[in-house]
């Protein structure tokens, strides 16, 4: 059937088409060159705007966000839709957004409708939950190094903000522009006014939006300033507001050398580094509540694997798994080594880590090169301590993606 | 997810010049976009114009192994977007007859009188050649989801064909 109608449809194509119209290559490469140079002009520009508005404003971005008045209410209550999963944890299932609660599994509740987006973070009072679109990275084996990729194109790689009342913000516009960059992960700001996010590579980031919409802006910094070009991938808000832990990927890092990750702590305000920088590419990153520790997934290679054709190792691991690390860079450390462990989160009082545990399957394309990859459905949703001790699964419960725990005891 | 090749292997895609791609990959994302709208100009025009943005991402899209599958994505996107600004929202459906002047099925009306979505999962599925996880991922929708439009589809294009032998 499928080999049937893909012969019949092209056939009819070259039947209608009929003679092509010429190739112009020169023309395309034109057109590209222009687009290139807009790019970055538009980066150079909003890095000068960003500069001048701290300049101007004694530095107001930072300190609107971090101001007394900002603080996150003493006795936050969930409301609304999120009424009843304060302290649950929310995940999606197929086209649904549901929460569970971890200590009493048989206990779930449908939240609101997916469409399409994965719930990855709560602002700090839980009265709203950051989303995202549910593309998967990919990981792949480019020019001697595993990397992690992002298998969408172009659209829409967008985050939204979903509230008590139900409603959506859709916070980015994932055109192709890079004056409006696209999101694929990040958090809110103590205050909740405000998500920091950064993208898939396409623009250097991370960026920060008011949380009810607007245009974005980078986050100020000169990462570049010493050679490479950084661009950010992943980006977390620490919950005490002292800084923003980046993901950026290198075409060529001056210590790190061509297609490195990093992952670093900048201070929001003047994005001065804080702490040290750590070659890992870590994914999904997320803060414990008090701030003092980020846990984050990163794909831990088989070293019997065989990269250069694309196939896998005897034992056909490819995994992701959990890490933690301190907030100044320090005591990085892998807490868990079994199965693929994906997307941690922490449990309101920084006791428990849960995350999405799954099982490695292997896809054969077209070409013959094979990938691994967690068939849809089979994950298991896990919690842990912060050690890697203590494991325990919360039964009956299959996230398909990112999941997010609410911060509410 | 998966790590696959879409339409250009990866290891072709490392050693290939842009100008390599662009010969490699025309005919396929021209066809495709002539496919899903049916307008010749508007699909060349859409090509060059998706080709054009690969160009400006060259040195991170020539790394990856959906190169192909990117560009004939974005080249339907253009599409959309340019009906979408022109007409206020809609890819035009071909609402003619199923059936060429010979009395044929005319599949590729067929094909067009589809609802964009799932026009789009078929174009990318049936002519781009597309895996169905690479297909979700354009679209921005679920394996599961792709499988529902792609029934739909051929469900569409089936009716198409018991109309034609009825």
């Amino acid at each position: 059937m499928h080999d049937d109608l893909k012969r019949r449809l092209r056939d009819e194509v070259d039947a209608e088409l009929g003679t092509r119209p010429p190739r112009n290559l020169s023309d395309a490469l034109t057109r590209g060159r222009r687009k290139r140079l807009a790019l970055r002009l538009v980066t150079t520009m909003s890095m000068v705007v960003v500069g001048s508005a701290l300049v101007a404003g004694g530095l107001a971005i930072g300190r609107s966000m971090l101001s007394d008045e900002a603080l996150p209410p003493a006795n936050p209550r969930a409301e609304g839709i999120f009424a009843e999963v304060g302290g649950w944890i929310a995940y999606r299932s197929g086209s649904e957004i549901r929460a569970v609660d971890p200590a009493n599994p048989t206990e779930t509740r449908l939240i609101a409708s997916s469409k399409e987006a994965d719930p990855i973070g709560w602002s700090l009072d839980g009265g709203r939950l950051l989303l995202r679109p549910h593309p998967e990275p990919m990981v792949s084996y480019v020019d001697g190094g595993w990397q992690i990729g992002w298998e969408q194109p172009e659209s829409p790689l967008d985050l939204f903000v979903l509230d008590s009342s139900g409603s959506r913000t859709r916070l980015t516009r994932g055109n192709g522009r890079s004056d409006t960059p696209s999101g694929t992960w990040g958090s809110f700001s103590p205050d909740g006014r405000n998500v920091v996010y950064a993208c898939c590579g396409g623009a250097p980031g991370p960026y920060i939006i008011d949380a009810d919409g607007g245009r974005p802006r980078e986050v100020p910094g000169d990462r570049w300033a010493s050679g490479g070009e950084p661009f950010a991938e992943w980006a977390a808000w620490s919950p005490d507001g002292s800084r923003i832990a980046f993901v950026d990927f290198w075409e060529g890092h001056p210590t790190y050398g061509q297609h490195a990750y990093t992952l670093s702590f900048h201070d929001p305000d003047s994005g001065d580094k804080l702490g040290e920088v750590v070659n890992v590419g870590a994914a999904g990153p997320t803060w414990a509540p008090d701030g003092s520790r980020l846990a984050f997934w990163a794909v831990v290679p088989d070293e019997d694997a065989d990269p250069s054709n694309a196939t896998l190792g005897p034992g056909g691991d490819f995994p992701a798994q959990i890490f933690v690390i301190n907030a100044d860079g320090s005591g990085l450390r892998q807490i868990t080594h079994a199965g693929d462990n994906r997307w941690p989160t922490w449990s309101p009082d920084g006791s428990r880590i849960a995350f999405a545990r799954g099982r490695l399957s292997f896809m054969t394309a077209t070409d013959g090169s094979q990938a691994a990859y967690v068939q849809p459905g089979t994950r298991q949703l896990v919690t842990m301590a912060p050690d890697g001790t203590n494991v325990r699964i919360v039964e009956g419960v299959q996230p398909d993606g990112p999941i997010a725990w609410s911060p509410l005891p | 997810m998966t790590s696959s090749t879409y339409v250009v292997p990866r290891a072709e895609v490392n050693r290939l010049t842009f100008e390599d791609f662009y010969a490699a990959e025309f005919d396929r994302v021209l066809d495709s976009a002539f496919a899903f709208s049916g307008d010749r100009d508007a699909s060349a025009d859409a090509t060059q114009e998706a080709f054009a943005r690969a160009f400006a991402r060259w040195r991170r899209l020539s790394r990856q192994d959906w190169a192909g599958g990117w560009v004939t994505t974005t080249a339907l996107n253009v599409l959309r977007r340019r009906y979408r600004d022109a007409a206020g929202s809609r890819v035009p459906v071909d609402e003619r007859a199923s059936h060429d002047a010979h009395g044929r099925v005319d599949l590729l009306r067929a094909l067009r009188a589809l609802p964009v979505r799932q026009r789009e999962a078929a174009v990318l599925f049936y002519m781009a050649d597309l895996p169905l996880h690479a297909v979700a991922d354009a679209m921005g929708v679920s394996d599961g989801a792709v499988k529902s439009h792609l029934a739909r589809a051929r469900e569409g294009l089936r009716v198409s064909l018991e109309e034609r032998d009825a």
